[in-house]
């Protein structure tokens, strides 16, 4: 099992596509059982990875390499380092909490939805563990298509437009980086004779400089939409808005991360020139301190609870892509491990907007108030999260947010100094929405005898809190598995 | 004894009755949930007596390794001070709130977010590095947070409690910069590897923005305007989060850095000042007060100024010489006016109390060793400290030992009109006291004990002359504070209006940037970005609109009209088509003559 723990990885969700078209459609229950233990199961077969991942070793770990279409150079190629690591830990635990927390909410059509959702767990750790340039691509691609059905056919009312909005403003993204993919390879093949795909043998080529800026701007629009980064950033509302929770939590804590994974994995190793070019830095980290105050101040003034987490996504992202464009290893390490942050704070975020909303059936925060009288549960974890999010020491966002400042500051001061006013902000609109929903007396009756969590409920934050915990007491061990990746990127990217 | 390996043994019993009293409290029985949150701070208390004596630093374990940041604890004479201050002054403030609390409905989530309060402000003052201290730092804020808005139903509460949150958060932005800012110049920032620093070019800022994360904690000018609306938290949490311990944290940490403060004066001036700005104006403003809680609040506000004075001027050991008086004092005035306030079911309003010192002699009694000591009547522990103070700014600045005195003055006016306000004449209103029960004023005893022993026995050198100035001080002010209560003329107004500061960041920042500019982002946001992806889409779909319309009428017009044209063409042909053997007979019959005509005759035509 030891070499092919990767394509376990890989193709447990998509066994549990199977298992569920052969699980008899009358029996809800036992298809909600049968996707639940598909997410349990592609989780339980991360933790062998985390276990036997060797920390410090150098390039990727767990390597299989399968010829695909030899005639093209394609090769189904898996490895994993430490940036990718932390990121298929967090798609498993995620992908096992969407499916949970539909337990309640999805109805309809159940088989499709957890099919979908397991596919596109698939198709998110192909993404995360793909070292051929083509399986990413296609495993980038096949990701879309299941969320474009699950925010189309299960989601809120104008769920037709967030998903076509979706598709098309990602659709574009990914030609323009085809682009970029296909000018690597042609150049490669010009330089070498060779066909190929490999990550690895992609960094040997050496481009003229204008065509490794024009191929880094074609990759940076693909990612940038993903991430989103300022001004690319009107999808993530609308569709965060219309997904069901499950769709949420997928698109929060895994989807936006394929955006920054892509600028760690492939812009600044393999167009290192132009990812250190001054001018390039300049605009990213502009874009970035834009993405994070702007973001801030739209998500203060939201009326709609669940639009305002999508808002605080664009400016936690930019916290991120920030740090990478720091070009030092606090940045890009800083950077990584607030990935991980983000996709646990805001799956939180997301999973409480979700239940309340399932109780109450509206996000208009003025509908609220008062709602820690009638839920004490959901009061503490929504506390929890909101401190989290605000990066508040000992939890996992002060860890993450800390380190990206700390290369930031190393790279540029003014840069610093803009960002930490994003600290500030980001408390102030998690607070006062906190303020509005959970605190002060119950103004409307209807607030008056909702559900407090129950035990199910419970048991989709436990493990995020845990993590959340863990990474704020005892952040070693995660720092530890980025050094030789960060380090590495590094070697590739002097600043210059 | 303890030694600086067992330090962790203080913060782990508040830690742990933190814990058990969030999750299982609320089913616990009251006696048992004071029991723990008492106990527990009580046995932090033992360890810290044992401890007094610790030096040394332990390691527990690695926490940010990318700063070399510890988990580590730093056991010194400043820092065991604190831990003793912390944990004496807080197990008595926790024994009274068990009974000032005790008709409480959440008995349990006071007491567990008290005994946070506890853990983090221990490891605030015990941890050996910045970045530790700034989590503890950080904690304190969350605890004060919970205990500010602890009566959640009230809407004053939340806002006073984001508003401290976000006030404390603005300097602790700062602080973030100047710990990056000093990282990068020494390459440490353990308080023991800091010691053999020197002054390098950006250690001035460095120290400036440790100044201000400092002054948002210490709630110093510009960023003192979060404490006086704390006090809509309950009493005992003013006593000791807001005047006893956590406020203190910019003064411990102004003694920490002392060091770095040495070797950059322009910085420690700036400190001076502020913290002159900040005595003078919380004493104008604790003047006009008529609510007993704000009165202290404001006088809490300017004593925290005297102690950056006295940091600012380099005296270091007179500034926690008066924040450990102030620590007893404040603690005994607020726990003092809790009993007030709990006497006559609630009201905190000045005006309608009086005549209580008849009725309450022990409260009486021991509030006036309070006053007198805020106050600097000599014999008691603020005459001490505050002497020591003003001696400092005497040696260092003309202008700032000036304002010492005349913030001396406005003290003992304030504390004058807060005893005769309370206790002195006639009763404003009839009404029926509710007696403050034995325990609460047996710890008002013992912090009057404090407030007079304190100062005796911390005593360093007497200075005759700045005692006698202080006196004089004294006495003006009971003068002015015996003459005149009606403080309502226009010459008050701006102490009133808190010199106006409030309402400026009222109407600049929270409605001007925060509201109106992420109101108009959020429009642009709508309109413009998003607007130019609608647009995007809709010139897509008019493109295609177009396409269609083209591809129906132009490109399919043509294969249509092909076709229209191969049937018109076609028309003579289908006269012929029709369907009768017979003509198709005779058609064959006459394509056959005709071939075989041209077949015969074709050649010869």
């Amino acid at each position: 099992m030891e070499g092919r723990l990767l394509s376990l990885i890989l193709l447990t969700p998509l066994a549990g596509v199977l298992l569920l078209l052969l699980t008899p459609g009358g029996n809800r229950r036992l298809i909600k059982l049968m996707a639940n233990l598909a997410g349990v199961a592609g989780f339980l077969v991360t933790i062998p990875l985390m276990m036997n991942f060797k920390a410090g070793t150098r390039g990727y770990q767990f390597t299989e390499r399968l010829p695909w279409i030899p005639s093209l150079g394609v090769e189904y190629a898996l490895g994993v380092d430490g940036i990718s690591l932390l990121l298929v830990a967090l798609t498993a635990l995620a992908g096992a909490l969407a499916i949970l927390c539909s337990w309640g909410a999805v109805e309809e059509r159940l088989k499709e939805f957890y099919a979908l959702l397991l596919l596109q767990q698939a198709g998110m750790m192909g993404v995360f563990l793909a070292t051929d340039f083509f399986l990413f691509y296609f495993c980038w691609e096949l990701v879309l298509i299941p969320m474009y059905f699950i925010i189309g056919m299960w989601g809120g009312e104008r769920r037709l437009y967030a998903a076509i909005k979706f598709v098309l403003y990602t659709v574009l993204g990914s030609v323009l980086m085809l682009l970029g993919i296909l000018a690597l390879y042609w150049q490669h093949f010009q330089q070498t004779g060779i066909y190929s795909f490999d990550i690895v043998k992609l960094m040997q080529v050496t481009l003229p400089p204008g065509t490794e800026h024009w191929i880094f701007w074609a990759f940076f629009i693909g990612f940038a939409i993903k991430v989103p980064m300022f001004p690319f950033h009107t999808w993530l509302p609308d569709a965060h808005v219309e997904a069901p929770t499950a769709g949420s939590v997928i698109l929060a804590a895994v989807l936006l991360k394929m955006g920054t994974y892509g600028f760690v994995r492939f812009s600044l190793p393999l167009l290192p020139n132009a990812s250190a070019d001054r001018t390039v830095v300049r605009v990213i980290a502009v874009l970035s301190l834009i993405a994070i105050l702007y973001g801030a101040l739209v998500s203060l003034m939201q009326k709609d609870w669940k639009r305002l987490v999508a808002y605080s996504s664009v400016s936690h992202m930019g916290f991120c892509t920030l740090g990478i464009f720091a070009l030092n290893h606090a940045g890009i390490a800083g950077s990584a491990l607030q990935q991980v942050n983000h996709g646990i704070s805001t799956s939180m975020l997301f999973l409480l907007v979700g239940i309340i909303y399932e109780r109450r059936h509206t996000r208009e925060i003025a509908q609220y108030g008062g709602l820690a009288h009638a839920m004490p549960g959901f009061a503490k974890v929504f506390a929890f999260a909101v401190f989290s999010s605000a990066g508040l020491p000992l939890l996992n966002g002060f860890i993450g947010e800390f380190t990206i400042l700390q290369g930031v500051f190393a790279a540029n001061r003014t840069w610093a100094a803009f960002a930490v006013m994003g600290v500030v902000l980001g408390a102030a609109y998690l607070l006062w929405l906190y303020q509005r929903t959970m605190l002060g007396a119950v103004t409307r009756e209807e607030n008056r005898g909702v559900a407090d969590l129950t035990p199910r409920e419970w048991l989709t934050f436990l493990p995020l809190m845990a993590w959340a915990l863990w990474i704020g007491l005892y952040p070693k061990p995660f720092f530890d598995v980025l050094d030789a990746p960060v380090r590495a990127i590094l070697e590739r990217v002097a600043v210059r | 004894m303890v030694d600086a390996g067992m330090v962790w043994l203080a913060l782990l019993f508040p830690l742990l009755g933190a814990a058990a009293l969030l999750a299982v409290g609320r089913r616990l029985p009251k006696l048992v949930i004071a029991g723990i949150a008492c106990g527990a701070v009580a046995a932090s208390f033992a360890v810290a007596v044992a401890a007094r004596e610790a030096r040394g630093e332990a390691i527990l374990g690695p926490w940010l390794p990318l700063v070399q940041a510890d988990w580590g604890l730093l056991a010194d004479p400043l820092s065991v001070r604190m831990m003793l201050i912390i944990t004496g002054i807080g197990t008595l403030i926790h024994l009274y709130a068990a009974v000032y609390m005790a008709g409480d409905g959440g008995y349990y989530r006071f007491f567990g977010y008290m005994n946070l309060f506890v853990f983090f402000m221990l490891l605030l003052v015990l941890a050996n590095n910045y970045a530790l201290l700034f989590a503890g730092w950080e904690g304190v804020g969350l605890a004060s947070y919970l205990l500010i808005g602890y009566y959640f139903d009230r809407p004053a509460a939340g806002a006073a409690a984001i508003k401290a949150f976000l006030t404390n958060r603005v300097g602790d932005a700062a602080f973030l910069l100047g710990m990056f800012l000093l990282y990068s110049l020494t390459g440490t920032l353990r308080f023991t590897a800091l010691t053999g620093t020197e002054a390098v070019p950006g250690l001035g800022l460095a120290t400036l923005l440790l100044l201000a994360g400092a002054c948002g904690k210490s709630a110093q000018f510009p960023l003192h305007v979060w404490l006086p609306d704390a006090m809509e938290g309950p009493t005992p949490v003013s006593a000791l989060i807001h005047a006893a311990t956590m406020v203190t944290a910019g003064v411990y940490l102004l003694a920490r850095s002392s060091l770095l403060f040495a070797l950059t004066p322009e910085s420690a001036l700036i400190a001076a000042w502020i913290g002159a700005m900040t005595a003078f104006l919380g004493a104008t403003v604790a003047v006009v007060q008529t609510d007993i809680k704000r009165l202290l609040a404001w006088s809490t506000v300017s004593q925290l100024g005297f102690m950056f004075m006295a940091a600012g001027a380099g005296a270091h050991q007179a500034a926690l010489f008066h924040l450990t008086t102030h620590a007893f004092f404040k603690a005994l005035l607020f726990l003092g006016a809790g009993s007030v306030i709990h006497a006559l079911h609630g009201e905190q309003d000045l005006r309608k109390m009086g005549g209580l010192a008849r009725r309450m002699p022990a409260t009486f009694f021991t509030m006036f060793v309070g006053a007198a000591a805020l106050a600097g009547v000599p014999g008691f522990a603020g005459f001490f400290s505050k002497d020591e103070i003003l001696h400092a700014l005497f040696e260092s600045s003309g202008p700032l030992f000036i304002t010492g005195l005349v913030a001396a003055i406005l003290t003992a006016l304030y504390s004058t009109r807060l005893v005769r306000m309370v206790f002195g004449g006639p009763p404003a209103e009839e009404r029926e006291l509710h007696q403050p029960p034995r325990l609460m004023t047996a710890i008002l005893a013992v912090l009057a004990g404090g407030s007079f022993v304190a100062g005796w026995a911390g005593m360093g050198r007497f200075h005759m002359a700045i005692a006698m100035a202080s006196v004089v001080c004294v006495a003006v002010g009971w003068l002015l504070g015996r003459r005149s209560l009606d403080l309502d003329g226009p010459l008050y107004e701006p102490f009133r209006r808190h010199w106006y500061i409030d309402e400026l960041y009222q109407r600049w920042i929270v409605q001007g940037l925060a509201r109106r500019g992420g109101a108009w982002l959020s429009r642009f946001d709508a309109g413009a970005v998003d607007g130019a992806v609608n647009a995007t889409g809709a010139m897509g779909r008019v493109a295609g609109a177009f396409s269609a319309w083209w591809d129906a009428a132009v490109v399919d017009g043509i294969v249509r009209n092909c076709g229209f044209l191969i049937k018109d063409l076609s028309y003579p042909v289908r006269l012929i088509q029709t369907g009768q053997v017979q003509t198709y007979g005779i058609m064959i019959l006459a394509g056959v003559i005709l071939l075989t005509s041209y077949l015969v005759f074709g050649g010869r035509l």
